[in-house]
């Protein structure tokens, strides 16, 4: 027998070490692989159940990597909407002390705390409760000095509008959200705001301001001029828009009166049309009159059933269901189309209303966007819609031709003509820097625009916009005087308009579109107090223009003649 | 030779000792020095931010309004108007000067001066000026990062 080939059945003399070697390597391996999987599930585990931490730049420093709420700048990149590094003040009661000692100490800082609900608050069993909020870091210096234990702070960003009344319909303003010690959330509170709440608060996209279509000196220029024009004419408030005939970005946008939205008002307790916080510009739904003229005479012009100096009978008056249509002053018993719009003939544009049929009318209308909510960024517009006839007849047809029946918005007028004055091509409103992106459709044909900016111009030049007309920019414009419906719903106030005047400029090759709105003016200059348009609105509108057009690099069409030598210059529009 | 073996082996590990604990203080305050400028980075976006806002503030136009209206006496700004464009045909000229002969004329699509065409137009000053180190050291500025 050889120890190497043991006989089958014998016992195995050298098997047993053999067998526990293999046994040791199994061992061996099995612990091996117990540690591999005992790191991965350690390390997941703890993963699982650390804290979760915000990612901050500084690790382990308190101020965060990014603002916790985008920025928002003006098409120049000026601030509109920012973050200010703030604190809140709150409180361990069961660490204090002497509760009234310490309520009169925070009372002295913060002139609007109660001392005696503070004392109760600081006294109670509780364990927490916030004192408050934000505070500025001056105020924490202060309060930290007082030394007291118990008193802590918790970092808040306070949102700021440097620009304050400027951009108060604009912003509107924020709230907190919900707010622990560590953290709080800023939720618009409405305006652009709230439109892109979403996009402000996502941290991805925090870094990145949103840039808007305004111009804060065009912005700035515009309301100035608008509360010289309420003050002047006693009115209660106004709208203005500027948007560029292209892209439909608004460059300025205001409405009076106003608020600052560091500080928004929370209740208003008169009428609603007067609270400050109610945008005009792109809230406000109202009927704007003879502006809408225009509208009637470019739909004629572009179904082909006129041209510009087409004679329309404006002597008969128009009657429809028991109501008849007329004219405010004497009108010749036939008008072309141009002088239908030049001297704002009702009967006129009813006629051509009538010439186009229910249908057409509408059709048109809702191409340019007067059937629907604005599309503009802020959270109000979506709920401005406009006002329809609930039953829309031929007589609906007929007033809406005028401006009777429909209210819009001033910043949907301001579309509707930036549409007209775009080459026909429709035009949508946006805030945002290049637009929204939407539109293009043709509406009317390029040659009806064109036609209609001519008509435009004629108005201004020898029209109801005569106080409209800056030398060098070629203004054109529809004013529309339209009597205020009765709150009661009795019809209209027999002495209470408001005042709107639609401006193109320059109309040989159209770039910016101002609408202003004046609620309830009055010209009590003369011997007789004067409501209408040509008199409040367009002046207005005049102002606008001269102070705008050079803040947005526009060059007046003069052409300057040189005279005799060392004689005087003189300049002359170069303008057709 | 044996021996020898083992004395290698143990410089070897002295050596690598040293390198790993070296390279272990270097590492933790390499970390630390980055944390610190992380901080340090943090605070200065931190200030950048709010000096940002502050110059908006300051700048704010209701702001600039007011003091302008107050300041004007010794300001003597005005308004922005359409006549506040000028062309260079009516400056007054000294006797014998050039003048430009050909009228200004204005591109109606873009709203700018079209120069007439034996005229250069002015160019719009830089918005950084190069000066050189040589000069800068001349007036006494020391040359920045």
């Amino acid at each position: 027998m050889t120890e190497l080939a043991p006989a089958p059945g014998a016992a195995p003399r050298g098997g047993l070490p053999a067998f526990r070697r293999e046994q040791v390597r199994m061992l061996f391996l099995m612990l091996a692989f117990v540690v591999c999987y005992g790191a991965v599930g350690f390390k997941m585990g703890m993963m699982a159940a650390s804290e979760p931490v915000e990612p901050t730049l500084a690790g382990g420093s308190e101020l965060p990597a990014a603002p916790v709420r985008g920025e928002i700048v003006d098409r120049q990149g000026r601030l509109i909407a920012a973050n200010l590094p703030g604190w809140s003040l709150y409180a361990h009661p069961r660490e204090i002390r002497h509760p009234a000692k310490v309520a009169h100490a925070l009372s002295q800082i913060f002139p609007d705390l109660d001392p005696e609900s503070l004392t109760r608050v600081l006294a109670s069993d509780r364990a927490f409760a916030w004192i408050k909020r934000p505070i500025t870091p001056r105020q924490k210096q202060v309060v930290m000095e007082l030394g007291v234990p118990g008193l802590r702070f918790g970092r808040r960003d306070i949102r700021i509008y440097p620009a304050g009344n400027l951009t108060g319909h604009l912003m509107v303003g924020v709230k907190p959200g919900r707010e622990d010690v560590r953290f709080a959330e800023i939720v618009g509170r409405g305006g652009l705001e709230r439109y892109f709440d979403d996009q402000l608060r996502d941290p991805a996209l925090t870094g990145r301001p949103i840039e808007l279509s305004i111009d804060l000196t065009a912005q700035m220029a515009l309301s100035e001029v608008l509360r010289d024009g309420v003050r002047r004419f006693e009115a209660k408030g106004a709208a203005g828009i500027v948007m560029s005939v292209e892209t439909g970005e608004i460059v300025a946008m205001v409405s009076l009166p106003d608020f600052d939205p560091n500080a928004p008002p929370e209740h208003f307790t008169g009428a609603a049309e007067l609270n400050p916080r109610f945008n005009r510009a792109a809230q406000g739904i109202y009927e704007l009159g003879s502006t809408f003229k225009v509208l009637t005479a470019v739909m004629a012009l572009d179904a082909g059933l006129v041209r510009p100096d087409t004679l329309i009978d404006t002597k008969t008056r128009l009657a429809a269901r028991g109501h008849s249509i007329r004219d405010m002053h004497r009108m010749p018993p036939r008008m072309t189309v141009t002088d239908i719009v030049v001297r704002s003939s009702n009967i006129g544009s009813a006629r051509m209303a009538m010439m186009l049929g229910t249908g057409r009318v509408q059709e048109y209308l809702k191409r340019l966007g007067m059937f629907d909510a604005l599309p503009i960024e802020l959270a109000e517009a979506a709920r401005a819609r406009p006002l329809l006839p609930p039953d829309w007849t031929d007589l609906s047809t007929m007033t809406i031709s005028f401006g009777h029946g429909l209210a819009v918005s001033p910043t949907h007028l301001a579309a509707a003509y930036a549409t007209v004055a775009n080459g026909g091509r429709r035009v949508a409103p946006s805030l945002l820097k290049g637009g929204s992106g939407m539109g293009g459709e043709q509406v009317f044909s390029e040659e009806a625009s064109a036609t209609m900016m001519a008509i435009l111009r004629e108005v201004v030049s020898r029209g109801t916009g005569r106080r409209a007309d800056v030398p060098g920019y070629e203004v054109g414009g529809k004013t529309g005087t339209a009597d205020k419906p009765r709150s009661d719903g009795k019809g209209y106030h027999k002495d209470r308009v408001i005042a709107t005047f639609a401006a193109v400029f320059p109309t040989t090759a159209p770039k910016y579109v101002v609408v202003v709105s004046l609620d309830e003016p009055v010209d009590r200059s003369g011997p007789r107090p004067i409501r209408e348009a040509s008199r409040t609105a367009v002046p207005v509108v005049g102002q606008v223009i001269a102070r705008i057009a050079p803040i947005l690099g526009m060059r007046p069409f003069t052409s300057p003649i040189v005279g005799p030598a060392g004689g005087g210059v003189t300049t002359v529009p170069v303008g057709r | 030779m044996k021996k020898l073996g083992y004395v290698f082996a143990v410089i070897a590990i002295v050596v690598v000792a040293v390198w790993t604990y070296r390279t272990n203080y270097e590492t933790k305050s390499t970390l630390a020095r980055i944390e610190d400028l992380r901080d340090r980075i943090a605070g200065a976006k931190e200030r950048t931010r709010v000096l940002r806002v502050e110059w908006a503030y300051l700048n704010a136009p209701e702001r600039l309004a007011e003091l302008v209206l107050r300041h004007n006496d010794k300001l003597g700004l005005v308004t922005l108007h359409p006549e506040s464009f000028a062309y260079v045909a009516m400056i007054p000229y000294a006797p014998g000067a050039y003048v430009p002969t050909v009228p200004e004329v204005v591109d109606i699509e873009e709203f700018r001066l079209l120069p007439p065409p034996d005229m250069p137009l002015p160019v719009a000053r830089p918005e950084h000026i190069e000066i050189e180190a040589a000069v800068l050291e001349a007036i006494g500025v020391e040359a920045g990062q």
